[in-house]
């Protein structure tokens, strides 16, 4: 490991010689403006105690009253404290994610989002950063990241630390950048927060080895669906050096899994899983297409999340859509409903959709289109239908399905006490029965049923001109629930 | 019938302290109410009883609801407490009076049908929200003595559910969050433990978890030698100075300089931001300027 360290000190000097004397602010904005189209911000997932962090990642003697920061000594102030009372490093984690902020995009601000640089020799089209833009490039030291991230933190701005990185010379170059950065955070700055960190495609996998002990989450992205769009888009990357790191990321987890079972106390690794992120809209993929590939990341790459990013064209770039209605974000809405009927409703992608039918209904939620398909299933009695079966109810999501299975134990329920326990009934009455009842007389028929969904307003996260939208992520899972998917 | 109606004190061991002496002196709960603060809506043919709040009862009805009910249910209550909605006493005594009898199957929370049971369900979540969000929202400015410090406004009590997280978070800092409007401080001392502070009335508050209170007497209300120059808890009435440190001000513009670049053009949303994040927050955070 030191020698690694070693390594990264000798060329550390090499990138002082691109002389980024920007000030520190400037380096700020210009590289949380690149990050920006990065959407995967969440914390969630991770439940960890200061104490857990502590005996994780702890290990070697801090520099304790040198955490100062912002890549410089600050005297004073901070000394006076860590050399009072017993300091255990700082950090903990919290599973349901916390939202420290919101942007003026209303989206969720919980980790300080940045690149290293947002120099880099690739050249792929749909980004801003590619090679072959005139744009103002800057480099962050990883003391000057280290800093920041330990100031933010401790003043509660944030949950911990997202970063990524623009190629610099090449991918192991990149990395080992990373790597040192994450190194000063969790060995010498003992923070025990949030990090997740991008793996760069084509890095050595060792450096992906190392990083991944440091870090809760790691993601390479897939950038876009599919190997073809991906060599006419981005034709420094392949395919395969995306997928390696991420079967070497899975496979490093499962072992880990083992030793852990073995030896509690085995270093963990990449314990918050990893996740990847595709652009949508940019090249022609069906939807039908997105959601087999998120379903077999899901299920051959075991992922924790795809993220899909609805695609803003930077560039002007004449091979890429025009875009004149703004970002597609409906389409990406509703690959992020689909996406959660994959994860907790025990949907699969061909249920949903077909080469027949390869694209989801502007009008409907993935659920209610499904619904309506397959009305023969329906209505569904509430106080017998196994959990599965009441799942699938346009209109009840993960939260109300479980309140109606534990409030049902205690006797059959009516219409009136699912209203009470704040299930709501708008859509859901189309499908549902109460021991043998419907709510009012209605007619099991897809027509008369799609007039009636139609009637109720669907709340979209954006407003009608498609200009703005919502970080769906929110509180990851959790949140995506009832209110959101009605 | 008459009915009897308790007019407890608007804190927990107010309310608790009201169980105690429902009961204490057997009434039915079926006619049996909770009113907090002041009587009012004065009612004819009721038997109104004042209750003087008794730490030590309350703290009684608190361990033998915990063996009865169990750890979870109690901390619900205890979240349900907190609110600021006024019937959150009356909510609450009938949810443990439904508790006490059995007539239910499972976990009483979840027993969602019954008016008391959801209205006590809806007081937790909506304080539970409010403290999750106050875990985001909290903003700490560097005082020149390197403490940590924080102002919240809040609409329900939830300060004392914070202190659990900041502690584990934050070990090695000092650092002090006030509850403006209730003039209550939450106090942690780096290294050693948290505790609550109620400015005007002088005292301590109960912990909601059996959180320990290691260091309380090395936090003197006048300093102590150990103690760095800020000196908080105040004493009653005088307003506390704050001198920032000198790094203190860069870093917020940092902060906002990020806030400022990460926000995409072509999506913003001011309506949502403010949905997410109402401006009743706003006023603490150096977010916004
Ligand atoms: S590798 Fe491609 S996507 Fe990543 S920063 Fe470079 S040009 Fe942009």
């Amino acid at each position: 490991m030191n020698q690694l360290i070693g390594a990264v000190e000798a060329k550390k000097s090499q990138v002082n010689i691109l002389d980024d004397t920007r000030t520190l602010q400037e380096k700020l904005s210009i590289l949380s403006d690149a990050a920006k189209y990065d959407v995967a911000c969440t914390s969630s997932g991770v439940d960890r105690s200061g104490k857990e962090g502590a005996s994780r990642f702890g290990g070697e003697a801090g520099v304790g009253g040198s955490v100062s920061g912002i890549g410089r000594s600050t005297g004073g102030s901070r000394g006076s404290v860590s050399s009072f009372g017993r300091s255990t490093g700082m950090g903990n984690a919290v599973a349901s994610g916390i939202c420290h902020s919101f942007s003026a995009d209303g989206r969720c601000i919980s980790l300080l989002k940045i690149l290293m640089t947002n120099c880099c020799v690739y050249d792929c089209k749909y980004c801003r950063n590619r090679v072959s833009n005139d744009i103002e490039r800057a480099v962050f030291s990883p003391e000057e990241i280290a800093g920041l991230t330990m100031e933010f933190y401790r003043r509660n701005y944030i949950e911990g630390l997202f970063l990524s990185s623009g190629v610099i010379r090449n991918p192991d170059y990149t990395m080992e950048l990373l790597y040192r950065t994450i190194y000063l955070l969790r060995k010498v700055h003992h923070f025990y927060g949030y990090i997740h960190v991008k793996g760069i495609p084509g890095a050595s996998p060792r450096l992906i080895q190392e990083i991944g002990y440091l870090v809760d989450r790691m993601s390479v992205n897939l950038e876009l669906p599919t190997a073809q769009s991906l060599q006419e888009l981005a034709p420094n990357k392949h395919r395969k050096t995306i997928l390696t790191p991420m079967r070497q990321i899975q496979e490093g987890i499962n072992e880990n899994k083992q030793e852990l079972v073995v030896y509690r106390h085995a270093p963990k690794f990449v314990s918050g899983g990893q996740s990847t992120q595709m652009i949508i809209g940019a090249t022609p993929e069906s939807d039908y297409q997105i959601v087999q590939v998120a379903e077999s990341l899901y299920k051959k790459f075991q992922l924790k999340r795809v993220f899909y990013s609805a695609f803003v064209n930077v560039n002007e770039d004449k091979e890429l859509p025009a875009l004149t209605s703004g970002p597609p974000l409906l389409r990406e809405h509703r690959l992020y409903q689909a996406d959660f009927l994959l994860r907790f409703y025990g949907f699969e992608a061909k249920e949903l959709l077909s080469e027949k039918h390869p694209n989801f209904n502007v009008f409907l939620d993935p659920k209610a289109d499904w619904a309506l398909q397959h009305l023969e299933q329906f209505p569904v009695e509430i106080n017998r239908a196994p959990y599965e079966m009441i799942l699938r109810v346009p209109g009840i999501g993960v939260k109300s399905a479980g309140r109606i299975i534990r409030a049902r134990r205690n006797g059959s329920l009516t219409f009136e006490h699912l209203k009470k326990i704040g299930v709501v009934l708008k859509r859901a009455l189309y499908f549902i029965t109460c021991s043998g009842k419907m709510m009012y007389p209605t007619r099991i028929e897809e027509d008369y049923i799609t007039r009636n969904l139609l009637n109720v307003k669907e709340r979209l996260p954006f407003d009608v001109s498609g200009t703005t939208y919502r970080q769906l992520s929110l509180f990851d899972d959790v949140s995506f629930d009832d209110s959101n998917y009605g | 019938m008459t009915e009897t109606i308790l007019i407890c004190e608007p804190i927990p061991e107010g309310i608790l302290t009201g169980v105690y002496t429902a009961y204490e002196q057997k009434l039915s709960p079926n006619d049996t109410h909770i009113q907090l603060g002041e009587e009012e809506n004065y009612r004819l043919f009721s038997e109104y009883v004042q209750v003087e709040t008794d730490r030590e009862k309350a703290e009684k009805v608190d361990r033998s609801l915990r063996k009865r009910l169990g750890n979870y249910t109690v901390e619900c209550l205890w979240y349900a407490m907190a609110s600021a909605d006024k019937s959150r006493g009356d909510a609450v005594y009938h949810t443990v009076a439904r508790g006490l009898a059995g007539a239910y199957k499972g976990e009483l929370m979840d027993y969602l049908q019954d008016p008391y049971v959801n209205l006590t369900a809806k007081l937790r979540i909506n304080v539970w929200q409010e403290a999750h969000r106050f875990q985001g929202f909290v903003r700490f400015s560097e005082l020149e003595s390197g403490i940590l410090y924080s102002e919240i406004e809040p609409k329900n009590d939830i300060l004392p559910f914070l202190g659990e997280h900041f502690s584990d978070r934050f070990p090695g800092e000092h650092f002090l969050i006030r509850d403006k409007k209730r003039n209550l401080y939450l106090i942690h001392q780096a290294g050693r433990g948290y505790f609550l502070y109620q400015q005007e009335a002088g005292r301590e508050r109960t912990e909601v978890t059996e959180q320990k209170k290691q260091g309380r007497e090395n936090w003197s209300v006048h300093g102590g030698e150990q103690q760095p120059r800020v000196t908080y808890p105040v004493e009653e009435g005088q307003q506390p100075s704050l001198t920032y440190s000198s790094e203190e001000k860069k870093i917020q513009e940092l902060f906002r300089c990020f806030l400022h670049s990460v926000s995409i053009k072509e999506r913003e949303n001011k309506k949502l931001q403010q949905q997410m994040l109402p401006l009743r927050f706003r006023g603490n955070m150096v977010d916004f300027f």
